[in-house]
């Protein structure tokens, strides 16, 4: 089979593939592979349904020939992406041991878009003495009401000596990554 | 369908997507055609987003 032009129409959502030469083997009941380079990952795990893949003869207006049951993509067991070493920074306010302090975290890269509303984890380690009092948020860590306090912060100690703190975030869709 | 790559988001252009399949018939006699591959509307195409953040 040889390409002659694939198109993607982002309004329709729909990639047009033009070939010909398909293999006489292949034009009957024939196993077809297409790879199709710069596609994204899905940001999540699920599974993903509503791929339906067509086929239609070269007429100058394509006839339909045969269509796909609903197709979906998997994405269940797929690892998280990794913020860079350098797109995250955590400054104290006092520079004394052992005294209590304010902690900025300070996070200026994402490696990919974000959900709305979407969920923030911080883990802090076991050797280290947390105390959570308020938690302040700026940008894409404001609350839904634009408040700089986070509510609703939950925390948790781990049987392993850590803790984490969980809060929603992501209330402001310019903040969470390119516009849909 | 499988992805060469199984990081989530992952927006590299190397990334490659396999569609695999049996169609009943795949062209006219001439070998000649056209494929139409439909994908929902959460899913980025060809460096594009058109993920809908809020669904």
């Amino acid at each position: 089979m040889t390409i002659l032009s694939s198109a993607p129409d982002l309004i329709t959502r729909n990639l047009k593939i033009f070939y010909k030469a398909m293999a006489k083997e292949k034009i009957v009941g024939g196993e077809l592979e297409i790879v199709c380079q710069s596609f994204k990952n899905p940001i999540y795990q699920k599974e993903w349904a509503g791929f339906v893949i067509s086929m239609y003869d070269s007429e100058p207006i394509p006839n339909p020939i045969s269509v796909s049951d609903i197709l979906s993509f998997n994405s269940n067991g797929f690892k998280p992406a990794l913020i860079p070493r350098n797109g995250l920074t955590i400054t104290p306010t006092i520079f004394k041991i052992a005294e209590f302090s304010i902690w900025v975290f300070s996070v200026t890269t994402f490696p990919i878009p974000l959900e709305t509303e979407c969920y923030a984890k911080i883990t802090i380690p076991a050797d280290l003495a947390f105390e959570y009092t308020t938690i302040k948020g700026t940008q894409m860590f404001l609350t839904q009401s634009q408040d700089d306090i986070v509510d609703g912060v939950d925390q948790v100690s781990n049987p392993d000596g850590t803790k984490t703190v969980k809060f929603r975030a992501c209330y402001r869709a310019n903040t969470v990554g390119p516009s849909p | 369908m499988t992805s060469s790559s199984d990081v989530l988001g992952d927006s590299d252009p190397g990334n490659r997507i396999v569609f695999k399949f049996t169609p009943v018939y795949t062209a006219a006699p001439d070998g000649r055609g056209l494929i139409n591959i439909s994908i929902p509307p959460w899913y980025n195409v060809l460096g594009k987003y058109t993920m809908m953040y809020n669904e």
